[in-house]
């Protein structure tokens, strides 16, 4: 029967404009990923009055080629100028911009590229083979389920916190702090607003993105007076070998699932599931502390999280009519203009459609490597651009970046604010991840624990009401317990090397 | 040139005649910015770009449409109320930015008339849903069914001050039921509120038609009711509470207008409401909106604004009987 659809589909699929969509649709989405501040949703939203007078399979595969395009471009300056183009490219940065340091710029770009792209293909076979099932269960996460999950998504901070644990809960103090700006979720009532209306809107993602990584780097190098050159791109280094991606096929494929689950879950998006295949990777490797200093494994567990949503986010579209994300919800919008309605009546009236868009979903994933193989050409040549060019030019994209996002001047003020605070952490020591996961996890775990309690009347037994929210519970606890058994012995062993040095020093 | 100095008034008004004349004979020399006060992908958004795709031919610029979101509405439509009435930067009004946003919170930094209304553009109903394995399938069954058991039913909404909350309290309202009797629990966004109820994580809502139109086609959730006047096309088998005995619910339809800055010129409202009134007769611009679930209903700036007025009266009178903005 399936291939009975798919051959109905690829009927109504095979035309050049089809095929034309899906490729420009990713161009267009890798250039507006790639460039800081310019988000997928933003993409989306423009091309979508195009769409308009397209046919609908067109339309709908030029946005899904638009999507897929900027999830994977955000990697790209996550990479080369340790300014994540997306939210989702946030946890890349952590190793890729270290690795182009080093001068293996194109290797993490290369890596990036191959693991966005195998992702991408896996979540798109979910979304074909198993559609059914997983939206079943991502409809059973309420706000219980969800509070559960942040939990457990809350202890990779102890990953990515670097060699002190307290200075990662500092770091993620400070995030959840400026996270909490804004409107209280269940009364309404400002918090740490000042009065300021623009404040009450609560403090925007990417100037937080922009100012917390690329910002304090800037800074960084105009401290410098003399620079040393470090790196030497050198053509035999841009290669990612066979063993290599090998090496991280594991991580690859578990971060492709952990996106797959994470992405058909509506609400939750690219960064929680990059930062999740992160911590899921870091656990399992042998070379865990190597993690954050430039781990190509580590690029590859990230892009792999993040871009095995987005297939997923389709799902719940497809299947249920409820956007999996922001930019699934224009997609909606553009099925809607066409008189589609997504859902379970899409697949008994316009199986032919569905199918359709199967198709070109599929296609996609290779057109990303096409244009990604071109553009890393183009693209890893910045990381030859000498110092004193490169970070002055990445200011001014980190300005309009800041800007672009909600056209509001207030948010570059909110960029250098951040900026000056990162260079503060980097000069501490004081890790930006943990930072960058508790803004984004926190009020997320916050409002769905308000949402649990006001849903069962203030009864906490809520919290436990099934199998879902006990595992990851559990899981948490567990992941508890481990961090606390490994950080002690680390602090006797330091104990004991500090006793053991103390004769030697004498 | 020497002007006499009895002369300087009259040649200083008539310059400015000519200038304001020659300013607007080429309206709009240049692209107009529409704010959409909400996130991409909603039914404001999508309001904001049908209407910008389809507008430049009768108005003769293109509108450029960006999101400025924040603060269900207010950070967005906050901008457009201080900048230039030059009719370069206009906002899509939504019933939640300026009908029940003000009304509800307190602090709001406007009032609903702190604009100039350039014309309605569409209403959009609002449907009261409950999950598909709900016990209750009409109106009736449902309102006995909260009443019998307080404290064990929850529904949600797009946040506190939202265009929903204020219809699900005139619902509970409607039908006498104690606010506190049902527990509220805040969302972000209708596309959470509707899988929040086809999850059956909460037991009622009342959204807009639109995203909520797939749900009840496919019995993912199950209609109580529409708070227009008469049944909506899209739905002929669902009752509005009008027609149910509760039309105090009318007060609970949404809305998408054309509005601008404080004080604009009458020669731009003029341009407006003649280009609108083209865009009434524009057939795809219809079809658009239609298949959004929304229903075109171009209003001239006059009738605009009493709509939005009568409409906001209602709301305060509610508001402050049920004491909602405390």
């Amino acid at each position: 029967m399936i291939i009975d659809n798919f051959a109905q589909g690829f009927e109504l699929f095979f035309s050049w404009g089809n095929i034309l969509a899906i490729l420009v649709g990713v161009l267009v989405g890798i250039v507006f990923g790639a460039i800081p501040g310019l988000t997928g949703t933003m993409a989306v939203a423009l091309v979508l009055p195009f769409t308009f007078s397209l046919a609908p399979v067109t339309g709908i595969l030029l946005l899904v080629g638009v999507y897929k395009g900027a999830v994977y471009g955000g990697s790209i300056p996550a990479i080369l100028i340790k300014t994540p183009g997306t939210p989702g490219g946030a946890c890349t940065v952590m190793d890729g911009y270290p690795l182009a340091r080093q001068g293996k710029a194109g290797k993490a770009l290369n890596m990036a590229l191959y693991s966005s792209a195998c992702a991408d293909f896996i979540s798109n076979l979910a979304l074909i083979f198993m559609a059914g099932f997983i939206a079943a269960f991502a409809l059973r996460f309420g706000p219980p389920e969800f509070f559960a999950l942040m939990c457990f998504s809350l202890t990779i901070i102890a990953g990515v916190s670097g060699n002190s644990l307290m200075k990662g809960l500092a770091s993620a103090a400070l995030g959840l702090l400026l996270a909490s700006v804004g409107l209280d979720i269940i009364f309404g009532t400002p918090r740490f607003a000042f009065g300021e209306v623009e404040l009450t809107a609560g403090i925007n993602f990417i100037p937080i993105l922009i100012g917390l990584f690329a910002m304090p780097e800037i800074i960084n190098q105009f401290t410098k007076r003399y620079r040393v050159v470090t790196r030497i791109a050198e053509a035999a280094n841009a290669r990612v070998s066979w063993q290599e991606f090998k090496g991280s096929l594991r991580s690859i494929l578990r971060g492709s699932l952990i996106g797959v689950v994470l992405g058909a879950i509506p609400g939750i998006g690219g960064a929680p599931a990059a930062f999740v295949s992160y911590g899921a990777a870091q656990r399992a490797s042998k070379n865990a502390d190597n993690f954050g200093k430039g781990e190509l494994e580590g690029v590859a567990a990230s892009e792999a999280g993040n871009n095995g949503v987005c297939g997923a986010t389709m799902i719940p579209l497809l299947s249920l009519g409820v956007p999996g994300d922001v930019i699934t919800a224009v997609i909606l919008g553009a099925f809607m203009i066409h008189g589609l309605t997504p859902g379970p009546l899409l697949f008994q009236e316009n199986i032919d459609i569905v199918y359709a868009i199967f198709c070109g979903i599929l296609l996609s994933s290779v057109f990303m490597v096409m244009w990604g193989k071109l553009g890393i050409r183009v693209f890893s040549r910045i990381a030859d651009i000498p110092n004193t060019i490169l970070f002055p030019a990445v200011l001014v994209l980190c300005v309009f970046g800041a800007y672009a996002v909600n056209s509001n001047p207030f948010d570059v003020l909110v960029m250098f604010l951040v900026g000056i605070l990162g260079f503060a952490m980097l000069k501490g020591n004081i890790p930006p991840a943990p930072f960058l996961i508790a803004f984004v996890l926190g009020p997320m775990l916050e409002n769905n624990l308000r949402r649990a309690l006001q849903m069962s009347n203030g009864d906490y037994s809520i919290l436990l009401r099934n199998e879902i929210t006990i595992f990851f519970l559990a899981l948490t606890v567990l992941s508890l317990i481990l961090i606390t058994v490994r950080n002690l012995k680390r602090w006797r062993r330091r104990t004991a090397e500090k006793r053991d040095d103390a004769p030697l020093t004498n | 040139m020497k002007i006499p100095a009895k002369l300087l008034p009259v040649s200083l008004a008539s310059s400015m005649v000519l200038a304001s004349f020659s300013a607007l004979a080429d309206y709009p020399d240049g692209p107009i910015t529409l704010v959409a006060p909400y996130g991409p992908g909603g039914s404001s958004d999508l309001a904001a770009r049908t209407m910008a795709s389809s507008i430049p031919d009768y108005i003769g610029g293109n509108v450029l449409v960006v999101n400025r979101t924040g603060a269900a509405g207010v950070v967005g439509s906050n901008f457009v109320r201080n900048a230039a009435p030059d009719g370069k930067t206009l906002l899509l009004a939504r019933y939640g930015s300026h009908a029940t946003g003000p009304a509800l919170n307190p602090d709001a930094p406007y009032e609903w008339d702190d604009f100039t209304y350039l014309g309605m553009l569409s209403l959009d109903a609002f449907v009261c849903i409950v999950p598909e394995d709900s016990p209750y399938s009409k109106l009736e069954e449902w309102k006995e069914g909260v009443m019998a058991n307080p404290g064990k039913y929850s529904y949600s909404t797009s946040g506190v001050g939202t265009g929903n909350h204020l219809v699900v309290s005139l619902l509970l309202d409607s039908q006498g039921i104690d606010p506190d009797t049902a527990n509220h629990v805040p969302y972000e966004g209708d596309g959470e509120v509707v899988s929040s109820v086809v999850g059956g994580h909460v037991d009622f809502t009342c959204v807009n038609l639109s995203p909520a139109l797939g749900q009840i086609n496919s019995g993912t959730v199950k209609p109580l009711g529409v708070t227009t006047p008469e049944r909506v096309d899209d739905l002929p088998n669902v009752p509005s509470f009008t027609e149910l005995g509760y039309d105090s619910m009318e007060a609970g339809i949404g809305w998408s207008a054309l509005a601008g800055p404080p004080e604009m010129d009458e020669d731009i409202i003029q341009a407006w409401a003649e280009a609108l009134a083209q865009l009434q007769e524009s057939e795809s611009w219809n079809a658009s909106v239609d298949r959004l679930g929304a229903i075109p209903s171009i209003m001239s700036p006059e009738e605009t604004k009493e709509f939005v007025g009568s409409q906001v009266t209602v709301i305060q009178d509610i508001v402050e009987r049920l004491q909602l903005a405390d």
